[in-house]
């Protein structure tokens, strides 16, 4: 068992996904090689917002408290809609089955980093269910480039704080929680700006099910979360202006369950969300946007060995197009051993609020960008002014709305499970996204800058093999193994080449030359090949042994040599392995781990920052 | 018609023959690379204060039958000034110390590679104005690829061949290699000096020859 309390640990120990930096820092989930931008991360079913660049950080999520991943991969919009593309990660928090529990673990690491949760569970006379987690968490953060005054990331320490209760009473069945997280990190921009970065995080629900009819039953959940974020300088600074990030979420959903018989379900919902952000850089001073949404799935089975899932779900949105998300899933468990696994479905993600209100001016290099809705009114304002030197899009581009992204995903996979000790899955996926949202230039200004904006420009794919394997040898070691084979491209540069519209430099010292097909690499930051592996070993005595080992083979992060695409010719970064290892040992209550992650110390400063290198750990878990 | 063809032929290779004869005396076609033409600019966006100045400067001018940089006032092909380049023929864009356009030089931007690039495509050839340069502004418009934040580089389009006429009727072509001094490796946006142009070139100094 790996022994972090981030979630960005947690889900690079499951096998068969693979967890990769993003642009900005932060570890992102990949799945089916899209990127994190385009996963639905939820806790208990209600989603976490917060994406101040586009991607998710997962180190801010603590999972101390988490008994269950669900991961879906493959869009599954027509449940979840909005951002379900490449998949959907649900975490499920730990309900106690005691009248009281207890756990509490300290971890001491590398960087000077403390990280302390306690767990507290307890069920009362009367059936009330209460779980509480506290998770507290600093570091003294690390410096891979020593010869600037900045750290690669400065210090920093958070809380995370959780509640839930359930309780059954008649009829009804009730579940609430509460999440909270702070988190305050230094932050510095020269040597004379420098400051203070605060998080505030918190999320609300209930839930209620009415169970009082034979075969139908009613749950209804609200939900709120809001996410805040703000720099403080502590330095005197007068033209940079500090910034802030403030958004929140209200949902409601009524769901209808109707059990025609043992094997035919019917679902039927509808839910309405309120999304509003304020933000610096931001065209307005506050957006808001209402979108109701209505579901239907429907469960059966075919055969005595088929079933299959049909739902779909109809997202209204005022600020662009609405959408519809059908999918379609069948499962026929051949024989005992062998099962097969078909589906089909589409998914969606609507263009987040910066992609239509942002205003931002980079003052140093010297141009700025616009969302989209911001650039209609801010470009006819700047050429009626005279201030437009070059308008490079025609006026008619301006017209309708930004659309959302949108995916057709299709898998078909097949399980094998010979006995309880060895198990094979292979999956074959492809996703086809168009509209995908990116940046151009829009016009240039008689000042030289340039203006960019947001545009629905590509069409790229993924596809590719998943295959994982477990082996329990005997009942003390296990090992298991997750490969991915991944090819995945924009169409439009494969047609560009094809067309004879691309040229390639080695170095800025040599001339251009025309690029082949088999020059052309991919989309940025995938990897064609992923493999993780983890052995586990546990001898008479309690002793425990753990080893992963997490292999990249090599993927690009530039466009070297400017030509828009990634081809041969670019710069990579090559093929890596990154080992953890643990050795446990259990006496009584008591567990104590002594670890080391990336013990093989694989380090790229430049072009890998969120890898500090390698940690060593002790930690001591008690439980009650 | 076959005959006719065949005559034909023979009379253009009769024809092709004599002008060979006649240009005995025809120059070699120059080709030169040409480092680090610091084309500096003032104004712009403060980075300290975010305040924006007008851009100024002196244009850096370059001639291609000199194979040098110069301060001619009419003997000029091109000039270049930050990121902007501009030819001695059309109209001025009017910003501050802009030179005035004396010749009939003209531009355009081919697909291709300065061995694929081997005659000049007069119809597309065109002349600054009061609305834009001839070789357009900003990153993926005419000569170069911006690469936004991180990166923040400029890297001359792999592909993009400027093939000018030049201010006396001549033909060049040129290929940009690099935008930073002494053609880094690996440019730093940061650390690497700016504004210093790496180019290859081929001039034709023949009249009316439009291959090269």
């Amino acid at each position: 068992m790996s022994s972090s309390s981030k979630l960005s640990d947690i889900l690079d120990d499951q096998i068969g996904i693979f967890i990769v930096p993003d642009f900005g820092g932060g570890n992102g989930i990949q799945i089916q090689g899209l990127d994190s931008e385009y996963t639905l991360l939820l806790v208990d079913g209600y989603p976490i917002i917060g994406r101040q660049s586009g991607t998710l950080d997962l180190d801010r999520i603590a999972v101390g408290n988490i008994e269950k991943i669900e991961i879906i991969k493959g869009s599954s919009s027509s449940l979840y809609g909005t951002d379900a593309i490449g998949g959907v990660v649900n975490l499920i928090t730990a309900k106690t089955n005691e009248p009281f529990s207890l756990n509490s673990n300290y971890k001491f690491s590398s960087f000077n980093t403390n990280d302390f949760s306690l767990n507290i569970g307890a069920i009362s006379e009367k059936g009330h269910n209460i779980n509480a987690f506290l998770n507290l968490f600093n570091s003294k953060g690390y410096d891979l480039i020593e010869t600037d005054i900045l750290n690669t990331v400065e210090p920093f320490k958070n809380l995370t704080a959780f509640l839930s209760h359930n309780f059954e009473f008649k009829d009804l069945s009730f579940f609430s929680s509460f999440r909270m997280f702070r988190e305050d990190q230094k932050f510095r921009l020269n040597e004379s700006i420098y400051g203070n970065n605060i998080i505030n995080e918190s999320n609300f629900n209930t839930s209620v099910s009415l169970n009082k009819f034979d075969r139908l039953s009613f749950v209804l959940d609200n939900y709120f979360t809001r996410y805040k974020s703000e720099e403080n300088f502590s330095s005197l600074s007068i033209n940079t202006p500090e910034s802030f990030f403030d958004q929140s979420l209200f949902k409601s959903e009524l769901r209808s369950i109707f059990e025609i018989n043992k094997k035919n379900k019917l679902i039927i919902g509808f839910g309405i969300t309120n999304e509003s952000l304020k933000r610096n850089n931001f065209y307005k001073n506050k957006v808001t946007q209402n979108s109701f949404n209505y579901f239907v799935q429907y469960e059966g089975f075919i055969f005595e060995n088929t079933n299959y899932i049909f739902g779909a779900r109809y997202d209204q949105y005022g600020e662009y197009d609405s959408e519809f998300s059908p999918r379609f899933a069948i499962r026929t468990q051949l024989n005992e051993k062998i099962s097969s696994k078909i589906s089909i479905g589409k998914g969606f993600k609507t263009p987040d609020f910066r992609q239509l209100y942002f205003n931002f001016a980079n003052s140093s290099s010297g141009y700025s960008v616009l969302g989209f809705n911001a650039a209609k009114e801010i470009i006819n304002n700047l050429q009626a002014t005279g201030q437009i030197s070059n308008l490079i899009i025609s006026e008619n581009e301006f017209e309708g709305n930004l659309k959302p992204e949108t995916s057709i995903s299709f898998n078909f996979g097949i399980g094998i499970k010979t006995d309880k000790n060895i198990s094979f899955d292979i999956n074959f996926f492809r996703n086809q996204i168009k509209n995908l949202i990116d940046y151009k230039i829009i016009a240039t200004k008689t000042n030289g800058q340039n203006i960019f904006s947001y545009y629905n420009l590509n069409k790229v794919y993924t596809q590719g093999i998943e295959l994982s394997s477990l082996f329990n040898l005997n009942d003390n070691i296990n090992f298991k193994i997750g490969y991915q084979f991944l090819d995945a491209k924009d169409n439009d540069a494969i047609k560009r080449i094809n067309d004879g519209d691309v040229y390639a430099r080695i170095s800025p010292n040599s001339p251009a030359f025309l690029i082949q097909k088999e020059d052309y690499f991919g989309l940025f930051n995938r990897s064609k090949h992923n493999i993780n592996s983890k052995i586990t070993f546990t001898t008479k005595n309690n002793f425990q042994f753990y080893f992963k080992s997490k292999f990249r083979s090599r993927y690009g992060l530039v466009d070297k040599n400017g030509n828009d695409i990634l081809d041969q010719f670019d710069e990579f970064v090559n093929s890596n392995i990154i080992s953890d290892i643990s050795i446990s040992k259990e006496i009584n209550n008591y567990k104590i781990t002594l670890g080391s992650d990336n013990i093989f110390n694989y380090k790229d400063p430049e072009n890998l920052p969120n890898n500090p290198g390698r940690i060593i750990y002790s930690k001591i878990t008690i439980t009650l | 018609m076959r005959t006719t063809t065949t005559y034909l032929t023979l009379f253009l290779l009769i024809l092709s023959s004599c002008s060979k004869d006649n240009e005995v005396q025809l120059m070699d076609v120059v080709s030169e690379r040409y480092d680090n033409l610091y084309a500096p600019q003032s104004g712009g966006v403060d980075p300290r204060t975010g305040q924006f100045t007008p851009i100024s400067g002196e244009f850096i001018k370059f001639s291609f039958s000199l194979g040098q940089i110069t301060t001619s006032d009419t003997d000029w092909d091109l000039a270049f000034r930050g990121t902007s380049i501009i030819v001695n023929g059309g109209e001025s864009l009017g910003t501050i110390d802009e030179p005035v356009r004396t010749g009939n030089a003209a531009v355009y931007i081919a697909t291709g590679t300065m061995m694929s690039v081997t005659e000049v495509n007069l119809q597309q050839l065109s002349q600054d104005s009061s609305v834009g340069y001839a070789i357009a502004e900003g990153g993926g418009n005419g000569w170069y690829t911006y690469q936004g934040p991180p990166v923040n580089l400029i890297t001359p389009t792999p592909g993009k061949i400027l093939v000018f006429r030049t201010n006396d009727g001549k033909y060049a072509k040129m290929e940009i290699l690099s935008y930073y001094k002494d053609a880094p490796e690996n440019p730093d946006a940061y650390t690497s000096e700016s504004r210093y142009y790496t180019f290859n070139y081929q001039y034709q100094p023949n009249e009316g020859i439009t291959v090269f």
